[in-house]
This record gives structure tokens, sequence and C-alpha cells, in this order.
């Protein structure tokens, strides 16, 4: 017997894809589709830590230049926003954006006491922590734990899930290829496993996780095969993450949030060549998915946010790079935004902290106001103290 | 029954044991003896990459790239003996109590392979030895140094992240009998710890703050040593390290009576860590615990490992399946170490796990129409070379050794009541499909 073969006989592994018409399976799900927040909310992660200073750039401060002889972006690479920041000429759909007024750029993000490890300020940020606490739950996760009843709720677009959706009791899922999820899972040998419910906790977790994961991946699998996107994206990984994205919000999908990450910003070396080529891809990528919900009615109910875990320092290095800094720049994009939404792109290179500009508005303030106007939760259970609102929306 | 509560203990104590290892006429009692008594302390060794940070200053990129891979590879080729020494019954004791140890006294030198053998083995020459020494070698060690910023406390800026952690998480516990102001007072006693450029510790007389300071209600000239003496002298630091062992040996649901009775028996014996072991593994509600503990991804894997006796020849691999795991040695998240409990497992890594057991006895072989997304990862990393599947299981050898046991009772330590009727077979597909289910998440 071959190896193939002894499997197939365990059960383990399907006999095939078995694409099992989705029309025949969409009535278990009725039920779900009430009560659930209309809107949802896409996460972009900048992995690295995005050099904010080259991607809004504050061409009307001095400091600016004089801190970056070599890889200062010169007035031929921006396009003005005012008389003081210019976006990355690399940007010109995001800035399509803002000339619309959809989308919302924050400068000076970040929390107290600042750290420069990615790793360590990337945790800040998916736990919504103070940095001298340790949470074991991301924000996302514990939005699951309070709000939601299945792990399809919160789906990530890579191979694995990150803390931001991992709740105490329930967690978001982690995935590239539904079929597949839903091969996997889904074989014969695991269809025979009920739920033994004993009295041992753990396993009674244990086997509510494993239903749930049939069940989201089922689902998940239901949606995603309902329509071909025949929408325009950019041939690149990223631009890719977000099509899939678009594919299923298209299907109905009652997913309140989706998260996906480009990474690569950590740009000691050489910086230009590789942030520009990034940014243009995370550019082109947002471009096209804005346009995709646009042209089905989706992008109302739709918020976007891109963050990265720290910026870069004011002062370039040796290399034509730049050292781990501290605030930075993010973006919301909505249809919804408010006046003050257009003022929060503040900077001050004069009064540096070691170097680094500080930071005027708290990471959690952006939280609060995506729970409270796109989740249409209490913010301040989720994030366990308040914060105020950073005025985003109307 | 003694036989499971035989399995039990070994499967705590040292992730996994064949039936062929039990001799089912010894007490339980004997069982234990015997157990601490084949303990080994087994150091690493390894060649180590030079390290010099004056001559690294001058170094070009190219040479500091060099430098960097050569370090990864020494801390791929650690992890990799690590594992193995999990997995040999002389040592895996000694060196599960030196995983514990490494999630509580998290330091993350993954990418330093100086520092991660010097902690690394520091952990496992105390790992059963007492918590004072390991307490004073771990605060003066280059690692945790460097880690919590030890060398920047200076008399003219204190920096608090080292006297934070010793006692929110090293010791006392978060908010126990110590305040703010006592941590910023620790801080400056502990000023001038810093290491030398081998590696040594080094006390910098010039940088020590030698003022009076009020520490735990005290008013003295204290030093570093001072302080962690004081600390010792707490009981609560023998409770906060008892309800540690506690949920990382017993269960995760702590039983206030249990910890009390540990942590008395702890603090008598002077901090003896063998003397707190021997009195858990003695005590009728360890082996009430059976089956109530999520295992770790490391955890998981050398069980894996010991159940088929694997080889695992390959450092990239066994690297790679932590990261996919979510649990990379000498990589801890932060500080305060992994989470574990029910934070391992997402639906992702569930199903990871699940069919992980089917890949390795299919020597990795993934059928191209089934390719799920972590086949997908799995494959690319294989294309890469990153990982490798060559392992035959010899089923000859595991029937041997389990030719007197009850497949369910080997390998699956839950009681479900589903699985006697459901597993009937004595064949390598039963074993396969044992493996395969959420019950074998639990040990």
């Amino acid at each position: 017997m071959n190896r193939r073969k002894f499997l197939k006989q365990t059960g383990i592994i399907t006999a095939g894809s078995i694409l099992v018409p989705s029309f025949l399976r969409a009535g278990n799900w009725t039920e779900a589709l009430s009560g659930i927040t209309k809107k949802r909310l896409v996460v972009i992660q900048l992995s690295g830590g995005n050099d904010g200073l080259n991607t809004m750039i504050p061409y009307g401060m001095d400091e600016y230049y004089q801190n970056r002889t070599k890889i200062g972006i010169q007035s031929t690479d921006f396009l003005k926003a005012d008389d003081l920041f210019a976006f990355n000429g690399k940007l010109g759909g995001l800035y399509d954006l803002y000339k619309k007024g959809l989308l919302s750029v924050i400068n000076s993000v970040g929390y107290p006491n600042p750290n420069r490890s990615h790793f360590r300020s990337m945790d800040i940020w998916h736990t919504a922590c103070n940095s001298d606490e340790y949470l074991t739950s991301g924000w996302l996760g514990r939005y699951l734990d309070n709000h939601c009843t299945h792990a399809y709720e919160g789906i990530e677009w890579e191979g694995q899930l990150s803390l931001a959706l991992k709740g105490d009791e329930r967690s978001g899922i982690a995935l590239t290829n539904p079929a597949a999820f839903y091969n996997t899972i889904h074989a014969d040998f695991f269809k025979n496993l009920a739920d033994p419910q004993t009295e041992n906790e753990e396993l009674n977790y244990l086997y509510k996780v494993f239903n749930d994961t049939k069940n989201s991946a089922e689902y998940i699998f239901d949606q995603y095969q309902l329509k071909t996107n025949t929408a325009v994206y950019a041939d690149t990984r990223f631009a890719v993450k977000l099509k899939e994205i678009a594919t299923l919000i298209k299907s109905g999908i009652q997913t309140p949030v989706f998260y996906t990450s480009l990474s690569g910003f950590d740009t000691h070396v050489n910086q230009n060549a590789v942030q520009n080529r990034l940014l243009a891809e995370l550019d082109s990528s947002i471009s096209s998915f804005v346009k995709d919900l646009q042209e089905n009615n989706l992008m109302q109910e739709t918020t976007l946010l891109v963050f990265s875990e720290f910026g870069r320092r004011l002062q370039e290095n040796a290399s034509h790079g730049t050292d781990h800094g501290k605030a930075n720049v993010a973006f919301v994009i909505d249809s919804n935004l408010s006046q003050t939404a257009f003022t929060l792109n503040k900077l001050d290179l004069q009064n540096l902290d070691d170097g680094d500009p500080t930071f005027k508005i708290d990471f959690r303030q952006i939280y609060a106001d995506v729970l409270k106007h796109t989740l249409s939760v209490d913010p301040d259970v989720i994030l366990k103290r308040r914060f105020d609102s950073a005025g985003l929306f109307v | 029954m003694e036989i499971n509560q035989k399995y039990h203990l070994h499967n705590r104590a040292s992730f996994f044991v064949h039936r062929d290892e039990l001799d089912e006429k010894s007490s339980l009692e004997a069982e234990i003896e015997n157990l601490f008594n084949r303990q080994q302390v087994q150091l690493l060794t390894t060649d180590l990459p030079e390290w010099n940070p004056e001559k690294m200053k001058e170094m070009s990129d190219k040479e500091k790239d060099e430098l960097r891979k050569k370090n990864q590879e020494v801390v791929l080729q650690l992890g990799h003996t690590w594992i193995r020494q999990m997995m040999n019954p002389q040592t895996g004791f000694n060196e599960k109590m030196t995983l514990f140890w490494h999630g509580h006294f998290a330091c993350r030198t993954i990418q330093n392979a100086y520092l991660t053998l010097e902690m690394n083995n520091l952990l496992r020459t105390h790992a059963l030895g007492n918590f004072r020494d390991l307490l004073y070698a771990v605060s003066k060690s280059a690692a945790m140094i460097q880690y919590l910023h030890l060398q920047q406390n200076r008399k003219a800026q204190p920096n608090e992240d080292f006297a934070r952690e010793l006692c929110e998480l090293f010791t006392l516990g978060r908010d126990v009998d110590y305040a703010e102001s006592d941590v910023t007072e620790i801080a400056r006693a502990f000023t001038g710890w810093g290491s030398d450029k081998s590696g040594k510790f080094f006390f910098n007389e010039k940088q020590h703050d030698s003022g009076t300071k009020t520490i735990f209600g005290k008013t003295g000239n204290f030093k570093g040593e001072d302080v962690l003496e004081m600390i010792l002298a707490n009981p609560h630091t023998a409770f906060h390290i008892v309800k540690k062992v506690y949920r990382f040996f017993v269960q995760e649901t702590t039983n206030d009576e249990h910890l009390q009775s540990l942590s008395q028996v702890f603090y008598e014996s002077d901090y003896d860590i063998k003397t707190l072991m021997k009195a858990l593994f003695a005590a009728d509600w360890f082996y009430e615990s059976k089956g109530k503990l999520i295992k770790s991804p490391v955890e998981f894997m050398v069980g894996l490992g010991k159940l088929f006796d694997l080889k695992f020849e390959d450092p990239k691999t066994l690297f790679k399946l932590q990261h996919f795991f979510g649990q990379v040695l000498f990589d801890p998240p932060n500080v305060a170490g992994w989470p574990g409990g029910r934070q391992w497992i997402d639906s992702s890594r569930l199903a990871l796990r699940l069919r992980i057991g089917s890949l390795i006895v299919n020597k990795g072989l993934i059928e191209e129409e089934l390719s799920p997304s972590f086949d997908a990862q799995l494959q690319e990393a294989e294309t890469r070379g990153q990982l490798k599947f060559f392992e035959e299981v010899d089923w000859d050898n595991f029937w041997k050794r389990a030719a007197d046991a009850n497949l369910v009772e080997l390998i699956i330590r839950t009681e479900n009541p589903f699985f006697p009727d459901l597993f009937k077979n004595r064949d390598s597909a039963t074993v396969v499909q044992l493996i395969s289910t959420p019950d074998y998440q639990l040990i």
C-alpha cells in the first residue's frame, strides 16, 4: 500500500477536492445574518516600521531637509497636500482619496514611553496595552470575545493569525486559500469526531474551536465561491491579498473585521529605493480595493486603517537609511470622515524626544473611534480604559 | 489505574513515555524517585562565533551580515540539540524544567549565539537546583543585563526596566508587596550592574548610586544583592513561583489550597526546586489533572518525536515548525514569556496540529490537489530548503515498544467516552488517527 492510499484509508485526507455547490449548503447560515454590524473594518499593517517622514513629507519644515540631506524627498517627487505636507509621489492614489475627502492623515501617532523594538512595539499596537504592561489578548480579539460567536467574524488573509485577532476565548481565523482550508478540516475522519462534552474544560474548549473551525471553513469557502472577482488589481502579492478580501466582502460575508499586512519597511540601508517600491505597491492595491468596493456600493460601510509599529528617526543614518524611531503617520479611509479628521496631520520637528518626533495622538484614540463608529461597540470595554476620541468620524 | 498514573507523571515531567519503559510492578513512589535519580545536566556546547563589540564597530556591512548569519546558524543548532535533549529520558525532565525557566526568565537572545548559550546553560544548570542561585545567575547574566537595559541603568539616569520586571514577573508578582516608589528605589540599588566585553558580570562602582534608599519600608545603603535577599525573604516570592510551576505542570485553573501547601514546602526548603517538584508529583491532585493541560508547541513536537522515535535530523525543519506552531525557542514574545494554555490554540493552528502528524508520517508528501494553505506554506518552505520531512516511521519498532500498551491510554490523556469504541483496532491507521484528534492536544 502506498502512503497516499494509507492516509486516505485513515480518512485524514479527503478523497479529492469536493466542491459542493454553495446553494446546497447556504441554508445553515441564514440565522447568522441578523444582528451583526453592517459595517466592516479592514486593517492594513505595514511591518518593519514605515518611515512616516518620507511617506507624508513635511517639506515646509527646515528641520526635515537639514536632517535628511541624502534621502529627503524633493519637490519633483511629491504631491503637495498643503503648505507644510506632501504625499510621497508614489502615493498618487491615496492623494486622490485625500482630495476627495475620503482619507485622513493622522500624524505623530504613538503612545507614552515608546519602545523601539519591532517586536515589542508591534505587541503594544496589537494588544493596545501601555508600554509597561503585558496583555495576552489582542484588541480585535477582545472585540471577538465580547461581540462575536464565530471565528469567521475576524479574517486575517495571512498564513498565521496575528496577536491582534487573538481573544481570550475566541480568535479570528487566518487563511490564504479557502478551498484548501475547507478540505483540511473537512476530511472524513474529522466528521466522526463528536464533542464528548466531558467535565474537562480544556477539552471542551478544543472541541468548541474544532467545530467552529469546521463551520467557519465551510462558510468562508461557500461565500468565496459565490462570485468571481473580475475587478482589476495589480499582480503583486499584496494586491492579491486585498483582492481576495474584496471577493469575500462582495459575497456578503458576515465578517466585520479583516486584517492583512505588507512587510519590508525596516529600511536601515538605501531606504528610498525599497520604500518607494513598497509605497507604490500599497498605493496601487488600496486604490484598486477602494474602487472595487465603490463600484459595488460597499465603500459606504467600510473603514480602512493603515498603521505601522513605529516611525523612524528624523536624522538619516550613514547608510542612506533610517533607524527605529517613535511616533508615526497612520491613515484612515472612510466615507464619513469629520472635519476634525483633516486637522490631525500635525508634526513638531523642533521639540524632539531623543531625536524622534513626539507623539500627539495615542493610537488607541484611533482604535476607540473605529470601534465606536465602524464596529458600533463600546471602546472602553475593548481597550480596558477610556481614551478620548480622535474625532475622526461624523 | 496505576499505569495511567505513571503515564501521566512521565508525560508531564518529560513529555512522553513508552510502555516498555515502565515497570508495572514498581510503586509510584519508586517511579518518582527513579525519574529524579536518572536526570543528568548536560550542557549545550558549540563553536561560538567571535563576539567582540569593539571589532564589530569596524566591520563592513558584508562582514556584519556574515556574522549575523553565523549567529543564526549556531542558534538554530542549539535549538535543535535542545529538542533532542528533551527527547532523551536521561535529560528530559531537567530539560522540561529548563523550558519552564526559559518561559519564566523570558529573554530574547535568538540573534546572538553567545547570549543564547549563556542564558540557556545557566537555566539548565540550576533547573532543578536552588531558585536563589538561579535568580542571582540570571540577574548577573549578560543576556538579561542587555535585554532589560541594566547597562543603561546609571546613577545619573536610572533605568527601571529590570527593577520592574524583577518584582512583577520574576519574583513577587504584579503589585504584590511593592509600590511604584519601590521600583524607582530598586533601580537605584542596581545601578552599576553590567557586563564587560567578554560578557562577564561587571560591577561599575562609578555608576553605582551609593546613596540611601528606601525599599519595602526599610532604609539603608542597599545594593542589588540586598534587594534580591529582601525579595527572597518574602514568602510571596515562593507563592508566585509555585503558581507558575502549577500552571505549567498541573493545570491552568489554580487551587489556593494546593498553592499554599506547595509554596510552604518551597519556602521552608529555602527554595530547593527538587523538593518543590517532588512534593508536586506526590500530591493526589496532580493525578487528577490528567489531560487538562494544552500542550505547548514544543511539548507537542517533543511528544510526537518520542512517540515515533523520530530523529528530527534537520534543524531548519524543527525551527520552521516552531514558527508555524507559534513557539520559537530563544524567542519568547516578550519578557512575560509565552502566555500558554488556550492562547496556543486558534482555528488555524488547531488545523495545522490536526494535520501535522499525518504529514510527518507521510514523509511530508503533500498532494497537489489537496494543498491547504499550510501545505502551501510548508511546501514553499520545503522548496526553499527550509523544511524537510524525510523520516520514515519505524512501525516494527513502534509495535514492539507498544506491545503491552492499550493504544488509547498510551497516546491520549483525556477520558473521551467515545474513544474506546472509535479506536478499537491495533494498526498504524489507528495510531495516525489518534494523533490527529483534538484530544491529542492535551497532556
